[in-house]
């Protein structure tokens, strides 16, 4: 996941910050924006505002380039990345307050797709962000890298720059509420 | 660590619904579209947001608040100003009033003139009173509304006044208000209009109300009756 990394690294290195910045910023955008949008899901962006994000996120990159140490690229990018999620997230919580939400579908509704062997891809999408959305942002980071996105639990510690235990143990209680949510609408079914 | 997004398979239906809501969710930017859209956006700003601009921030909240602080001031300021607005046409429609029976003949040569002015008194003086309730004290004592009785025998002493022209009756009943109500809230009125009943019948006491009036409301509305009284009985 982390491939071209050093190779990127020493690039950013080697150029001088005021000639080749937008040169290594080119690098680093085309090497690092799929993994973004990535990233940004995991975060729980929600999928219409992928774009926007990213491009915050990129001009972000672009306005700190300057000052990146050049220890850990992907980290770095990665915490431009949840701190500008989690940024949205907030601002998008204070909007909705004076906003009237959309009401989610309720839980017979969700159970009668559970059930349907055609599983609607829309649907079962945001049962998914629904259930995601009542995790804790630690554990759905960790919960949506490895189960949505294929990230590794090493690649996941890398980025979060946590011991692989650490992520192992989030991994178990975010797999355990999931199963429980999961759990709970499947119930719902048979009542 | 397996995956449940693998656990399609499952012997547990809860496995299978855990499998199914996961892979549900869709590869992303499968085209490369999303990519070249930002990368023409960025590449249309190219100067990145300025550290200028971030610093500014401050300075733009506090410009937010101080003009907020100048809205709410302007609009406290407006509202005095509505206020005391309202005060000064009461005492100015109240003034001729007062002033008029002064020029005693003149009110007696014109009854009908005067006449539509005679509801108007106690009202006036309730709005004044209500208008120039003071804003720094709200626990302060509240001036109290004349009471029915009160205005009963104001108005009746005016209707001898200005209707009747019974001065003698009139000062009788304004009399009789300042004895029976020496806090009433229409005592400054009944002062003003004993006053006037006094010096239509050219009593020689009318110095000594008009002196009496003068010393309780020195800014009184109804200040220059008294020093016209005065005048006239010094002449």
């Amino acid at each position: 996941m982390v491939e071209g990394l050093q190779e990127l690294t020493g690039r950013l290195w080697v150029a001088e910050p005021s000639d080749h910045d937008m040169l290594v910023f080119t690098d680093i955008y085309d090497a690092w924006f799929r993994r973004v949008l990535h990233w940004l899901r995991a975060c729980g962006t929600p999928d219409s505002e992928l774009e926007d994000i990213a491009q915050e996120v990129f001009i972000i990159i672009r306005r700190k380039l300057g000052s990146f140490d050049g220890a850990n690229l992907g980290g770095w990018i990665y915490r431009i990345t949840s701190n500008t999620a989690s940024d949205h997230r907030r601002r998008s919580w204070f909007r909705n307050l004076f906003s009237k939400s959309e009401p989610l579908e309720d839980s017979s509704s969700i159970s009668r797709v559970l059930a349907s062997d055609l599983l609607e891809t829309k649907q079962a999408r945001q049962i998914l962000h629904r259930l995601l959305d009542q995790m804790s942002e630690k554990r759905r980071r960790a919960f949506a890298l490895f189960e949505i996105e294929g990230y590794t639990t090493e690649e996941i510690a890398e980025l979060e720059g946590i011991p692989v235990a650490t992520v192992r143990t989030r991994l178990h209680h975010a797999r355990k509420e999931f199963y429980e949510l999961v759990a709970k609408l499947s119930r719902g079914k048979a009542t | 660590m397996n995956r449940l997004r693998d656990q399609k398979a499952s012997q547990d239906p809860i496995e299978v619904n855990c499998a199914k809501i996961l892979s549900s969710a869709e590869p992303l930017d499968p085209n490369g579209i999303a990519e070249r859209r930002v990368r023409a956006s960025l590449l249309l700003n190219p100067s990145p947001r300025s550290r200028v601009a971030f610093m500014m921030r401050p300075v733009m909240a506090a410009a937010m608040v101080f003009a907020l602080i100048s809205i709410a001031a302007a609009a406290i300021v407006h509202e005095r100003m509505n206020r005391s607005s309202q005060v000064i046409p009461t005492i100015a429609n109240t003034a001729p009033i007062a002033a008029a029976p002064i020029a005693a003949p003149r009110i007696a040569a014109a009854p009908v003139a005067a006449e539509p002015a005679i509801p108007q008194p106690a009202a006036p003086s309730e709005a004044a009173q209500v208008a120039t309730r003071p804003n720094k004290a709200p626990h302060a004592a509240k001036p109290k509304g004349p009471t029915a009785e009160e205005s009963k025998l104001l108005m009746s002493g005016l209707k001898s006044l200005r209707v009747d022209h019974d001065p003698l009756k009139a000062g009788e009943q304004f009399e009789r208000y300042l004895h029976r109500f020496p806090r009433g809230a229409l005592f400054e009125e009944a002062l003003a209009y004993g006053i006037e009943a006094s010096a239509l019948r050219k009593d020689p006491n009318t110095s000594a109300l008009a002196t009496r009036y003068l010393r309780k409301f020195p800014s009184g509305r109804f200040r220059s009756v008294a020093e016209n009284a005065i005048k006239r009985a010094g002449n």
